[in-house]
């Protein structure tokens, strides 16, 4: 008996040590280096460290531009939107980018969480049918099943909004189906005709086309105005490494100033680091490059002189558009989760050497 | 993601599963006729049925498109990169699994007061898809491969630690008795009765931890932060409709699978073989 | 034998003395609950070891149970989930039996088609996913579906292994007295394998329980782990975390339940096959 309760003594201890280990390991990286040199780890929200959107963050790292503002950057994928959202507020990583519609989420149910870089805005998410399909217009989806991403997806919320401005109960006058984020399961759906119409992320339906599969967009031209993607972080972080912060921020402008001037080269960057994102399909067309396509207008800043600047309006017509689809959801004043402390700064950097380290890039692809 | 039974242990003497055939034999019983018939039905209706327009080419491209995507995959330039991401995690995973597992077996196997007292709460755990945890294990061990491998290990190391709590409690009563009158002491019954009766169910959770261990750390990668591998690859692929890519994946992990598989059969009849002769040698 | 049997073998046992003793290993099962909650509470909220994002307070967990289970429409997902489990399950159990009992018949067959099932069970459901939906679309025959691909190779490895348990003599026996190849397997073979079969099964159900709960994941439109999703989604940890003790309850049920059934219907086990007493050691 005795060795028994010896056993589950040790167990008892191991379960302890191993529970109290996570406070150590998340502390870490925090408070290395000298006077000059932060380190930050950032949480990016796929299961692939970089996707074809994500060139800004790629060209600072590459072309050392973070390095040279004494910033050790580590990137490290989270898995998702939701994923890198946890980590985030569980103080395991210094900032990441999930989605407009994770950090809205988080933000209506009163987490700690802050934009400080709005990296992409515009064409988040959009409704499209089968294109001779017979409904031209959202009036025709009542009645309708309706295929979304997932349980909760972002884009129900606006799904939901832009149906009840044509006086269509999103409860009782269609059905919602979740159908994938435009893969295999999606097709299927679409082609079986299981669902008359599909809503979800502009990204998703590139696959769907090049597969042949011709969908007509049905947004409505208000939804496309909403920032989609920024640096995320929290108070805590902003409190306790502000330096740090500030230099991503510049690190990550120069980087995304870098590809606008060369786009191609950051698109060359892009091969190397997801080689399979594009990998071509039978008909020689790569989903990497459709992605990277459409994200340079994504990207591209309202001014060019303001990279990184924030939509104030836009953010609070996003939070209030999510907030009508629960009651749960608290209020939230956009300014209170959009920090613009460090937008002056981080464009004040060189952008003339910037132009000529764009045009001496070497390509390393074809 | 699944767990698989073991044989009985009880059935060593009328052991169902029959000694492995050479090809020659196979070939001249007529089984391997049986299967190699079987792969040929199995490709041609592959390359016949998605061309019918029965069902949609993307989702199901025909045997030739698949292969000539199996050819683009094995000359990507990152191929090989995941495939080793992959099957170091899967190494990793499979050695601290077992060693676990068995500290695990040992320590509570040879008390059956502490084994039946924790049974409801080892039950209850297995039945419980593991990658609910993913969030906890990313917390705790960081992006790096050590969440995957440690939710590889979480899957893994079940079969080995019940098979060895099961096998160290194998010994008849009067084996032990006999023991127990010479004398021996606890250790002396661990090492000369109880352990090397346990190893052939040991081995078998071994054997079966090995294939968890790889679908595990596959399982992560399509559902979790996972830094690469070739779970992410078909994730990839599929989220690009290119399936013929996607299926190309799917083919070499159902390769290394069967792969792992064999070889585990081979070290499993060895060691099992040798356990046994050194028993009755002792005998 | 096999490995879950083993575990729940150590609950059978038969004299008056014993069973005042067999009560005693399950005190200290009682007596662990609260250690474990003690531990958990400890380290989420006194040590804040773990931040609550990723593990929830007890209280905060149990506090969000009733709301959970309070919700409009729990007692449907709920009936979802569970008929997804138990259809799998009796599909894939019914296919894996009848084809162990087919490959048991012939050493050709076995040895021709046992790689290729093997293969199959290595595919992580999570692939087979997309092509089920493709297949047959996001109803519940899906899940059922997966549910079954995940439970069926448990039952039709040990009912393959059980039917080699009969002894030769006892075969023979039965030849000598022209009973059919039909009366020895289900006279003697089957019953001989049935107790290595209730293994396979109670590990075939708590796959099924996984699988079930992996295939509402992906494309399904409710069930119990749609509902988890939806409550990650919304960074619920609380709630997320009431799912998952529904699910392990269901599986201490469903296990339990199984086991029942074959203290209830092999009666003869013990006699059948030389069984290790670990009540003796």
């Amino acid at each position: 008996m005795k060795s028994q309760l010896k056993i589950a003594a040790a167990i008892a201890a191991v379960g302890v040590l191993a529970l109290s280990g996570c406070t150590t390991a998340a502390e870490d990286g925090a408070s290395d280096g000298g006077d000059e040199r932060y380190s930050i780890t950032m949480a990016m929200a796929s299961t692939d460290t970089y996707t074809a959107e994500w060139w800004g963050w790629l060209a600072a790292q590459n072309l050392g531009y973070y390095d040279e503002l004494g910033l050790d950057v580590e990137f490290v994928a989270a898995g998702g939107s939701g994923a890198a959202m946890e980590q985030l507020i569980a103080g395991n990583a210094d900032a990441g980018n999930p989605s407009a519609p994770a950090f809205g989420e988080a933000a209506l149910v009163g987490m700690d969480v802050v934009n400080m870089f709005t990296y992409s805005s515009g064409a988040i998410f959009g409704i499209f049918v089968p294109e001779g399909g017979g409904i031209t217009d959202i009036e025709g989806l009542r009645g309708k099943n309706i295929g979304i991403s997932e349980p909760g997806g972002g884009e129900v919320a606006f799904l939901e909004a832009a149906l009840r401005d044509v006086g269509i109960d999103p409860i009782t006058d269609v059905q919602l189906i979740p159908i994938g984020s435009g893969g295999p399961e999606t097709l299927a759906a679409l082609d079986s005709g299981s669902v008359d119409a599909y809503a979800t992320a502009y990204n998703d339906i590139f696959a769907l086309q090049t597969a042949g599969y011709n969908l007509t967009d049905l947004t409505p031209a208000i939804y496309n105005t909403f920032p989609a993607r920024g640096i995320i972080t929290t108070q805590a972080v902003l409190d306790e490494k502000p330096e740090a912060m500030k230099e991503f921020a510049r690190g990550t402008a120069m980087g995304i100033f870098f590809c606008l001037e060369n786009p191609d080269a950051c698109r060359d960057m892009m091969k190397t680091a997801i080689p399979s994102a594009f990998e071509e399909n039978a008909d020689g067309i790569s989903q990497g490059d459709l992605r990277f396509d459409l994200s340079l207008k994504q990207v591209l800043p309202a001014d060019i002189n303001a990279i990184g600047a924030h939509d104030v309006e836009g953010t609070q017509e996003f939070l209030d558009l999510i907030r009508s689809t629960s009651p749960d959801y608290i209020e939230v004043e956009a300014a209170s989760v959009l920090n613009d402390d460090f937008i002056e700064y981080a464009n004040e950097f060189d952008r003339d050497r910037l132009s000529a380290d764009a045009e001496a890039y070497e390509m390393v692809n074809e | 993601m699944t767990l698989i039974a073991s044989p009985p242990p009880g059935a060593k003497a009328t052991r169902n599963h029959p000694k492995k055939e050479s090809l020659f034999q196979r070939i001249r019983n007529g089984s391997a006729w049986i299967t190699i018939l079987t792969i040929v039905v199995i490709v041609v209706l592959w390359q016949i049925i998605p061309q019918t327009g029965l069902i949609n080419r993307v989702l199901f491209p025909t045997f030739t498109d698949t292969v000539a995507a199996f050819v683009q995959l094995l000359g990507s330039s990152y191929w090989w990169g995941d495939l080793t991401k992959t099957m170091s995690a899967v190494g990793i995973a499979w050695v601290i699994g077992v060693a676990f597992g068995f500290a695990m077996g040992v320590a509570l196997g040879t008390s059956p007061f502490v084994r039946t007292a924790i049974t409801p709460y080892a039950i209850a755990v297995q039945a419980l898809p593991k990658v609910v945890l993913a969030p906890l294990l990313i917390g705790w061990l960081g992006f790096g491969s050590e969440s995957k491998i440690a939710l590889a290990v979480i899957i893994c190391f079940f079969p080995v630690w019940i098979d060895t709590m099961v096998g160290l409690s194998l010994p008849s009563a009067n084996e032990f008795k006999l023991l127990q009158s010479l004398k021996a002491s606890k250790r002396q019954v661990f090492l000369k009765l109880q352990l090397p009766t346990a190893i052939p169910l040991i081995m078998v959770g071994v054997k079966h931890a090995l294939l968890l261990a790889f679908t595990g750390v596959i399982v992560a990668e399509i559902l979790a932060a996972s830094d690469g591998g070739l779970g992410t690859l078909a994730k990839e692929f599929a989220s690009q409709l290119n399936m013929g890519m996607t299926y190309a994946v799917v083919f070499v992990v159902v390769i290394i699978a069967v792969t792992l598989v064999s070889i585990a059969d081979v070290v499993e009849r060895r060691v099992v073989f040798w356990s046994e002769e050194s028993r009755a040698r002792k005998r | 034998m096999t490995r879950t049997e083993g575990i729940a073998q150590v609950a059978i046992s038969n004299t008056p003395k014993a069973r005042r003793k067999k009560a005693a290993p399950y005190l200290l099962t009682i007596a662990l609950a609260p250690f474990i909650l003690f531990v958990w509470w400890l380290s989420t909220d006194v040590l804040k070891a773990v931040p609550p994002i990723l593990l929830p307070t007890p209280g905060s967990v149990i506090e969000a149970f009733p709301r959970v289970v309070g919700a409009a429409g729990f007692g449907d997902q709920v009936l979802r989930t569970l008929t997804e489990i138990a259809g799998g399950f009796a599909l894939g159990g019914a296919i894996g039996f009848l084809l162990g009992i087919l490959l048991s018949t012939s050493s050709r067959l076995r040895s021709a088609y046992l790689p290729f099932l093997s293969a199959l069970e290595a595919i992580p459901t999570v692939i087979l996913a997309p092509i089920i939906i493709a297949w047959i679309g996001f109803g519940i025959e899906g899940k059922i579906l997966q549910a079954a691909i995940a439970c069926f190779y448990a039952v039709f490895i040990t009912t393959l292994s059980g039917l080699g348990l009969a002894e030769p003599n006892a075969i023979n026996l039965m030849r000598s007295l022209r009973a059919s190849r039909w009366q020895i397997m289900f006279k003697v073979k089957v019953p001989i394998a049935l107790p290595v079969i209730f293994g396979g099964l109670q590990l075939g159900a708590t796959t099924a329980i996984i699988g079930a709960i992996v295939s509402e994941f992906i494309g399904a439109t409710g069930g119990l782990g749609y509902l988890m999703l939806r409550y990650r989604s919304s960074f619920n940890t609380p709630s997320y975390w009431v799912i998952i003790f529904i699910f392990l309850a269901i599986g201490l049920v469903v296990y339990l339940t199984i086991w029942w059934l074959e203290k209830k219907f092999v009666f003869w086990r013990s006699a059948s096959i030389n069984r290790p007493d670990l009540e003796k050691q």
